[in-house]
């Protein structure tokens, strides 16, 4: 059994996005026959990674069956759509880092799915700032509590 | 001139001329004293009931219910007075008595803080607006109260220096008896180190949190946002000659990770600015420190954030030396939103 | 605008047992000298193409024990990536497994007690920190799986009497294959070493990967990397 080709593509070749604006983006599947495809979910979501356990929420999803579908044909190039939220805004930090992609699954027969994700940067980039000029004293350094 | 030792105070008006701190400690030590006596007579009379001992009038029937519920009853009223009197330390009776007077000229908050539901994983500021401040909008709440661990303390003092005075009744009746339990008093020689020690801990921390005086920050505005101008207002009571007192802006990173049997917190300080310093100055009983300025939020910061395991959290740190204390630190919580031109409405 | 930063190859979504493979030194020791720890064939590198060959070679030692057996080792180093291994090896060859974590201060055994009513000859229990369980309580353990005739398999800190089915220890060898697995090409700062940052994480794989973490991370941000000082953790 071939494995599917999955693509996404955002719509504009934008991978920047503000809050509020409105991603739109399209995916499709290829390699692979339309009675194979048992179900397709796409959603758009965030996830924390980095040094802590990882944490994520979805934001928008959808999820298709082959009656859903035009011709009952899943493969066929499909369009998503949705408004951003204000946060949680992506992030590049010390040790967390938060991640918006989009993320498209499909479902095959014998309980064989397959997944594409394509991140996203929601907000202007945002990283951990360095220290201010004026070095911090002693008795305050950049903290590093660990607690095991 | 110095209220500290005044043992009375006179009323003038709705102050009061006696010394706070004598007041606490005087107000501790009566409630204690009703905790030991409450502890040790209960003590007593369990210890003459079980070994149906002659060393007293052993009451019976409703008689020892009611002596029972007698002892419990100071015990009880012991043990709270001195958690009360521990908790109220800190407390300002200006703050109260300005809540009270001012409650009428409140301003409304402007806009209306926002949903939840419109900044998913930014933490509500509920809890940081419900306070009105003296001088500006909003009083902020302090993180970790030297209050809790007083308590702390206070409570693991009382039950253990119980268990103590329970013991020591005991031994003192087998010693008595001519029948010494020299294992017994043993043990109870190295629990009443501990006892003191946890006793002269509580006071210590007593001392530190009157002597210091309570720190207080209000700020106009909250929640806060990327490049908004801000006021901040920062009060520190006590009776200090203070080396250094600082306010500093901070940024710190959260995560925690669970494998297996080990659990992992870390914490990571990614921004850090500080705000405002003086040195060398003296801060009175009565004429606490009071200082305003500007605070002007970094452009492009991130949000304040909060999942199941990771955190983004902003805070006010209040740094204060003062000449014989230790230095300190109190840490104000305040909620950043992402920037506001850029919001929509869920 | 700036597209997203690439991951960090040390976060731990990529180093949790499970999303990294388990790697064996290239011989297994003889079962007589296993006891003694795993210092036979550490001189050469691991060799991560012979993993498949090597979980079937612990599975049958094993079986041959009576389906009962403990992965003993410190602190970060692999015992429950080991387990998650020989768990993924199970249920290829059939068998239904059953991961419990034990954690201090919460009480496992009635959670295991309940599962266990589920338990057959084609279960295999996956027991992460057994040395959390009481000794009689281990032991009821074993007699229920035995009864019951499921399989067992746990992670320990120290040898609890149990058939001893892997000992694991980061040597600085296998430590550098780990970081060459995650991260092809990476390249420490100047003035750090591998072997430096092991010896001060006492030999604790995870805690080493997690300071890999932050030089990453600091090179990343385009930051001047710091100092390590074993003592920077401070309030």
């Amino acid at each position: 059994m071939m494995e599917p080709l999955i693509s996404i593509q955002f719509v504009g070749n934008k991978s920047s996005y503000q809050a509020g604006e409105l991603l739109e983006c399209d995916y499709q599947i290829d390699a692979i026959d339309r009675e194979e495809l048992q179900a397709i979910e796409a959603s758009v979501l965030w996830y924390t990674e980095g040094k802590g356990d990882e944490d994520m929420a979805v934001h928008y999803f959808e999820r298709r069956v082959p009656a859903d579908a035009e011709e009952e044909d899943l493969r066929r190039l499909r369009r998503l759509r949705t408004a951003l939220p204000n946060s949680p805004r992506s992030y590049t930090g010390m040790i967390l880092n938060i991640r918006w992609c989009v993320r498209v699954r499909v479902f095959l027969p014998r309980g064989r799915h397959a997944h594409l994700e394509r991140p996203f940067q929601l907000g202007t980039p945002v990283g951990a700032r360095l220290p201010p000029p004026v070095p911090p004293p002693a008795w305050l350094p950049a903290s590093h509590q660990v607690r095991t | 001139m110095a209220r500290r030792f005044r043992p009375w105070q006179k009323k003038r008006g709705d102050r009061r001329t006696g010394s706070h701190l004598l007041g606490s400690v005087g107000e501790a030590f009566f409630f204690a004293a009703l905790f030991v006596t409450g502890a040790v007579s209960l003590a007593q009379v369990i210890l003459a009931r079980v070994l149906q001992s002659q060393t007293g009038p052993v009451p019976s029937g409703w008689a020892l219910w009611l002596v029972l519920l007698v002892l419990v009853s100071l015990i009880v009223i012991g043990a709270g007075g001195v958690i009360y009197a521990a908790l109220h330390v800190g407390a300002s009776a200006e703050r109260r008595a300005a809540l009270a007077r001012k409650a009428t000229d409140l301003q409304l908050l402007q806009p209306a803080s926002p949903s939840s539901k419109d900044f998913p994983t930014v933490p509500r500021d509920t809890n940081l607006t419900n306070s009105p401040g003296i001088t500006l909008a909003y009083r902020l709440p302090i993180a970790r109260s030297p209050a809790l661990e007083l308590l702390g303390v206070a409570l693991f003092g009382l039950l253990w220096n119980g268990v103590v005075c329970a013991l020591a009744v005991v031994a003192l009746n087998a010693h008595l008896a001519g029948q010494p339990d020299w294992s017994l008093t043993a043990l109870l020689l190295v629990f009443s180190l501990v006892g003191m020690a946890a006793i002269g801990y509580f006071f210590r921390l007593l001392m530190v949190a009157t002597g210091i005086g309570p720190t207080s920050v209000e700020i106009s505005d909250h929640p806060l946002y990327p490049g908004g101008q801000y006021k901040v207002f920062l009060t520190q009571s006590g009776r200090l000659a203070m080396r250094s007192l600082e306010l500093w802006l901070a940024c710190d990173e959260e995560a925690t990770y669970r494998q297996g049997t080990d659990m992992r917190n870390e914490t990571r300080r990614v921004f850090l600015e500080r705000i405002f310093q003086q040195t060398d100055f003296e801060i009175g009983p009565g004429r606490p420190f009071e200082h305003l300025c500007e605070l002007e939020f970094p452009r492009g910061a991130m949000h304040s954030f909060q999942s199941g395991h990771n955190t983004v959290a902003w805070k006010l740190i209040v740094r204060g030396e003062a000449a014989r204390w230790p230095p300190y630190e109190r840490t104000f919580p305040v909620i950043v939103y992402p920037d506001p031109p850029t919001w929509t409405s869920a | 605008m700036n597209g997203p930063a690439a991951s960090n190859p040390f976060a731990t979504r990529f180093i949790r047992p499970g999303a990294l493979p388990f790697l064996f030194p290239p011989a297994l020791p003889a079962p007589d000298r296993l006891a003694r720890g795993i210092d036979a064939g550490l001189a050469d590198p691991p060799l991560p193409d012979a993993g498949a060959a090597r979980l079937e070679e612990l599975l049958v030692r094993w079986r041959c024990a009576g389906r009962v057996g403990q992965i003993v080792g410190p602190h970060g180093s692999g015992k429950s990536t080991l387990l998650a291994a020989l768990t993924q090896a199970l249920v290829r060859a059939g068998l239904r497994v059953e991961s419990h974590t034990l954690r201090p201060g919460q009480p496992g055994w009635p959670r295991l007690r309940r599962a266990a009513r589920r338990w057959g000859r084609q279960t295999a229990v996956a027991v992460d920190g057994l040395e959390q369980l009481p000794w009689h309580r281990r032991w009821h353990l074993r007699q229920v799986c035995r009864r019951r005739g499921c399989g067992l398999l746990a992670t320990t800190h120290r040898p609890l009497g149990w058939p001893l089915l892997w000992e694991t220890r980061v040597t600085p060898e296998l430590a550098r294959a780990i970081v060459a697995r995650l991260a092809p090409g990476f390249a420490l700062p100047d003035g750090y070493r591998l072997e430096q940052l092991l010896a001060d994480q006492a030999g604790n794989m995870r805690e080493t990967l997690f300071a890999l973490y932050d030089l990453y991370q600091q090179g990343q941000l385009g930051r001047s990397v710091p100092a390590v000082s074993p003592d920077d953790s401070s309030t």
